[in-house]
């Protein structure tokens, strides 16, 4: 089994050649072939929160959150406020108008265009969902930013190989997590694979911290126990590639059997295979410096528990810094509830859900500004934890880029101006500690943007919105 | 603003566009028209549902630029229907107004191909089912199934026909499977039935036996050669057993309904299903679950071939307490008692939105297996079977001895049959006190009358007036009976504000606002069985027990839950069976459930849809 890094060896092959034992690896950093400390990588994160900036259907209109002051020199509103610690690492854009159209009504092609730049269909193909007051819709027809970035391959990209190739980098290409994001349908899901293609995410934090960190093995310094490991290891690796094989078999065989019409199916479930398949092959994550396995979440209920909505919000983003800085996966995102959010804040001393109180025939501003403080909070709490693991080459969060977006403009279905902020910068690919006035700009730049800062240096357009959009040159 | 409603087929027939079109207001006038055809190519043919009655003639859809267009459905109320701009669209037939149209005897006789039904697509197994066939297989207890992605639907019901595979589910299933064959190892003497440690025959043996459990079909030899691979490279017996559960867990041929067809291969005409086929879709049915013994014993003697025998198998599955899990599943999902439907009620007080939905279960189980089995019952019965929370919403006081689930009389001034009950009431909570006129009466309309409503045109963003004193929901909707909102609102929102005696949660009250309500309702354009004013719920509920146009529909979803998919013009012979026989047996549902099992479309398969069907 043996892995090549980007820029390096893989570290089995290292610590045999120095004749190290895996207890020392805390303390050994990432070299690449001529012994000097090599780059961790940059990744991409995109984190979504419902719905859009605060207004009142029966009001004199939206709240603005344009940051007060001057480009280098200005104050957060409410809304981002908790993000202020880091204002230096962060840039707000405001006044983009989202790259997003279609089928139904804004909250469905919100969702299906914020992180893609894509329409939403009508409904066809199977698909045909309620996108909103029973306009029916089919699915996006765009990959999501993050799918793109984490299909490249390149030296400023997050993985220096192919999706398909044999020597992975992480075990997971891509991640795709949730909390209490509603059952599957065009309003509830915004990453996308391609057209078509929604991603469901997993929502159940305790599911997600076993499947990410079991495998984790604590650094043993018995040459018998590391001897008894690798022999598991092989017999394991055994089992499961003769598994696997057995399903991919009766697969071939039922593709046989059904019309052409399920090909795709068949097709995607033996991407699933090989998918499995290719993760054992990646090496499981030594816990070390900068990489501990967070505290294993509680158990979800059966149906989403909105008393156990922060709970489930904070082990989830719990887990991410974790996952990022064990490079268990270079691109991940985390959705927050789902358009028309059922959450009721009653955290936040509020007894009626977010959505709800978006088209009620009063002024709410004030609690839905309250929501979108919270949410901010959140994203605050996970991305300190992210500035506090140093990677050498600055922190977790300098490597990476986060984007947070929502599926609307303002709570009256404006799709401008869009509450977005980046915050990071990919290893300084962004100039960060901005706040840029970028009104009408369409949002399809600012995806381009991201997609150039992940690596992708000739990327000039996203999806058939605003296709060819070129970057929002701003942000550099 | 009103929350997503999932997996309602995509065809809509209310007059409203065409009425918007041609700028009519208040009543709906024109041409009543079938929904769009799916677009381009590769869409999933749904039918057109009939055009709701008024009209002089139904088109079928339009496709769109390079798609086929759909199949013109029949003219409900109509004196002709065409085909969409497809390549074919058939003929329809006059009707009477209002009454769904079902070819002739002499129609169906004179079926060129001999028979006709339309085609289905792969399923994935649902959540349920796999919980439930894991718990027949292996005796698998607990919720394990909660932690995979959430099911898609097929009209109102679970169903992953359609649903796409992603990487996730794929591991999330490979992951169950590790559990659920580590869980069995201990298990494995009893299971194993011979000693695996023997190696062959015992290991094929094995193999085969388990693996005609787990596939719900016996095992080709190359089949069993491959899984007895398995087994061999988990070195131990007992690895091996757990490796070959672990694997076969994972095959397509455990997680879909594999409903190939006697001849084994795709095909474009209606075959017969296998035995095993047969026997896996009949237990999926009446039991969200795999086949027992008996049936697999009948499937191998190829018992299942006779109509003798099949009903005998309904009434005996019917009876078996695995129907306890099937029935209600459909009743539930039908009715729109779901914690999506709750609204956020299933979120907020979970523990009043479960105990709504086990007390629907148990009224529905009471009824249709244990009782008259009626659709009328259903629909109007005097009585109820709540828990402490529910009971408190009746308003009424526990009565001595109460346990939760036992048979409680209700006060028939206020409440009789389903529609009264929380479960059904409670539609798209909100928080407040008042409960939604517009999602009671879209239930209604598009789940009991099967005629799926338009949305309001793109650029309406409706915000509902908020309750105030000296008004009431009627004053607040009245907005809805002029111009354009017409159109639509007048299929619904009579309905739904016959319901405005009960609140948010269900509770009755006389007074909205500090004004009397209003009860009165009728459900216009939907035939003349439905015609004529009602007051309040237990009267539509009587309303709607002798009716012909609700026995249809009822029998629709239920071929829409039997066959996991939306029926076509080309199951119309089928559904014609169904309906004549529902209607002449005063609307048994066992006997409905007979009646399907038997019909043409239950016991064939057609893989390929023609090109006027797609």
């Amino acid at each position: 089994m043996s892995r090549h890094t980007r820029r390096g060896l893989s570290r089995r092959a290292l610590f045999q050649s120095l004749g190290l034992s895996a207890a020392l690896s805390p303390f050994i950093p990432l070299l690449n072939a001529s012994g000097q400390e090599a780059k961790r990588p940059k990744r991409l994160l995109i984190f979504y929160s419902p719905d859009g900036s605060a207004d009142s259907d029966s009001s004199a209109g939206p709240i603005d959150w344009k940051p007060v002051g001057s480009e280098t020199d200005f104050t957060l509103h409410q809304i981002q406020a908790p993000l202020d610690p880091l204002k230096s690492k962060l840039i707000v854009p405001w006044g983009l108008k989202m790259s997003a159209k279609g089928a139904g009504e804004q909250h469905a092609f919100g969702s299906a265009g914020c992180f893609t730049g894509s329409l939403l269909k009508e409904p066809g193909n199977g698909a045909d969902f309620d996108g909103g007051n029973g306009h029916r819709t089919g699915w996006g027809s765009g990959p999501s930013v993050d799918q793109i970035v984490a299909a490249a391959a390149g030296p400023n990209c997050p993985y220096g190989v192919l999706p398909d190739a044999a020597n992975q980098e992480t075990a997971y290409r891509t991640l795709e997590l949730g909390v209490q994001c509603g059952n599957p349908t065009s309003v509830t899901r915004t990453i996308y694979k391609g057209d078509d293609q929604p991603i469901h995410p997993e929502t159940n934090p305790q599911a997600a911290f076993d499947r990410l960190f079991a495998d984790f093995m604590p650094p043993t310094t018995d040459p018998g126990g590391q001897e008894a490991a690798a022999a598991a290891a092989a017999q394991r690796r055994a089992e499961q590639t003769s598994i696997l094989d057995a399903v991919t078999k009766d697969l071939g065989k039922l593709r046989t059997q059904v019309s052409s019409e399920e090909y795709p199916k068949i097709e995607a479930h033996l991407n699933g295979i090989r998918a499995l398949e290719q993760r054992l092959d990646t090496m499981v994550p030594t816990v070390s410096a900068g990489c501990s396995v967070p505290a294993r979440p509680a158990a979800s209920d059966r149906y989403a528990n909105n008393a156990k909505f922060p709970t489930e919000v904070s082990a989830m983003l719990g887990l991410i810094p974790a996952i990022l800085a064990c490079d268990l996966t270079r691109v991940a995102s985390v959705q927050l509830s789902s358009g028309f959010s059922n959450v009721t804040h009653t955290w936040l001393g509020q007894s009626t859900a977010h959505h709800t109180m978006s088209h009620q025939n009063a002024d709410n501003r004030d609690a839905l500004m309250a929501i979108d403080n919270w949410y901010a909070e959140q994203l605050f709490g996970m991305l300190k934890a992210m500035d506090e693991i140093d990677e050498g080459n600055g922190t977790l969060l300098d490597n990476t880029l986060v984007l947070w977006g929502r599926e609307l403009g303002t709570t009256s279905h404006s799709m401008s101006p869009w509450p977005v902020v980046l915050i990071g910068g990919a290893q300084g690919a962004l100039r960060t500690g901005r706040f840029l006035d970028v009104n009408k700009e369409p949002s399809a730049k600012l995806l381009v943007s991201v997609m150039q800062a992940m690596g992708i240096d000739d990327a000039m357009t996203i999806g058939n919105v605003d296709a060819n959009s070129g970057p929002l040159t701003q942000l550099t | 603003m009103t929350e997503p409603r999932t997996g309602l087929p995509g065809l809509r027939a209310c007059a409203c566009l065409a009425a918007l079109l041609m700028g009519c207001s208040s009543t709906i006038s024109g041409t009543p028209s079938g929904g769009s055809g799916a677009s381009a190519g590769t869409s999933d043919g749904t039918a057109a549902n009939p055009g709701a009655g008024g009209g002089s003639s139904a088109n079928g859809g339009s496709g769109a630029a390079t798609a086929t267009g759909g199949t013109g459905a029949t003219g409900k109320g109509g004196s002709s229907a065409t085909g969409g701009t497809g390549t074919s669209g058939s003929t329809g037939t006059s009707g009477t107004a209002g009454a769904v149209v079902d070819p002739t005897d002499a129609q169906c006789a004179a079926q060129a191909s001999g028979l006709n039904i339309g085609r289905s697509r792969l399923a994935r197994l649902t959540r349920t089912q796999v919980a439930h066939t894991l718990r027949d297989l292996l005796s698998v207890t607990g919720n394990l199934t909660d932690a995979l992605t959430p099911d898609q639907s097929v009209g109102p019901f679970a169903s992953n026909a359609l649903a796409e595979v992603t990487d996730l589910i794929v591991q999330q299933h490979q992951e169950l499977a590790a559990k659920v064959a580590l869980d069995a190892q201990s298990r494995m003497a009893s299971i194993a039935a011979c000693d695996l440690a023997s190696g062959d025959p015992c290991v094929r043996d094995f193999v085969g036996k388990f693996g005609m459990k787990a596939f719900r079909r016996p095992l080709t030899d190359d089949e069993v050669t491959t899984y007895a691979g398995v087994f061999t490279v988990g070195g131990t017996p007992e690895n091996g057993f757990r490796l070959v559960i672990e694997a076969m867990l994972q095959s397509p041929y455990f997680l879909y309904h594999a409903d190939v067809g006697s001849t084994g291969a795709p095909s474009e005409v209606p075959v017969t299903l296998t035995p095993y086929e047969l026997a896996s879709r009949l237990s999926y049915f009446i039991w969200d679950t795999m086949p027992d013994q008996a049936l697999f014993d009948l499937a191998a003697g190829s018992g299942l071939d006779s109509e003798a025998t099949l009903t005998e198998q309904v009434t005996r599955m019917l009876a078996d307490p695995k129907a306890k899990d099937a029935i209600p599943l459909f009743h539930l999902q039908w009715l729109d008692i779901t914690p999506a439907q709750l609204g956020s009620l299933a979120s907020t007080q979970p523990e009043l939105a479960q105990e709504m939905i086990d007390e629907a279960t148990d009224y529905t189980n009471a009824i249709v297996l244990g009782g008259d089995g009626l659709l009328g019952t259903l629909f109007t019965a005097p009585y109820s079977y709540p828990r402490s929370g529910t009971l408190k919403l009746y308003g009424k006081p526990e009565p001595t001895g109460f346990q939760p689930g036992m048979q409680v009389m209700l006060d028939p001034t206020q409440r009789g049959g389903i529609f009264t009950q929380p479960g059904f009431l409670v539609k798209h909570y909100r928080g407040d006190e008042q409960g939604s006129v517009v999602h009671r009466g879209i239930t209604i309309r598009e789940n009991l009358l099967c005629t799926p409503i338009d949305p309001p045109p793109a650029n309406v963003m409706p915000t509902a007036l908020p309750p105030a004193q000296g008004t009431t929901a009627r004053d607040r909707f009245a907005a809805h009976e002029t111009g354009t909102c017409a159109g639509c609102h007048t299929q619904m929102d009579p309905i739904g504000l016959a319901f405005e005696n009960y609140d948010g949660l269900g509770r009755y009250r006389t007074l909205d606002g500090g004004v009397v309500i209003d009860a009165s309702g009728e459900v216009l354009d939907s035939g003349e069985d439905l015609a004529g004013a009602f007051d309040g719920p237990v009267e539509l509920g009587k309303k709607f027990a002798g009716s012909r146009t609700v026995g249809n529909c009822v029998a629709n979803q239920w071929f829409r839950f039997a066959l996991g998919r939306i029926e076509s013009t080309d199951d119309a012979c089928s559904l014609k069976a169904v309906h004549d026989a529902f209607a002449a047996s005063g609307h048994d549902i066992r006997q409905l459930i007979t009646t399907l099992v038997l019909s043409d479309a239950f016991r064939h398969v057609r893989a390929i849809g023609a090109k006027d069907t797609q």
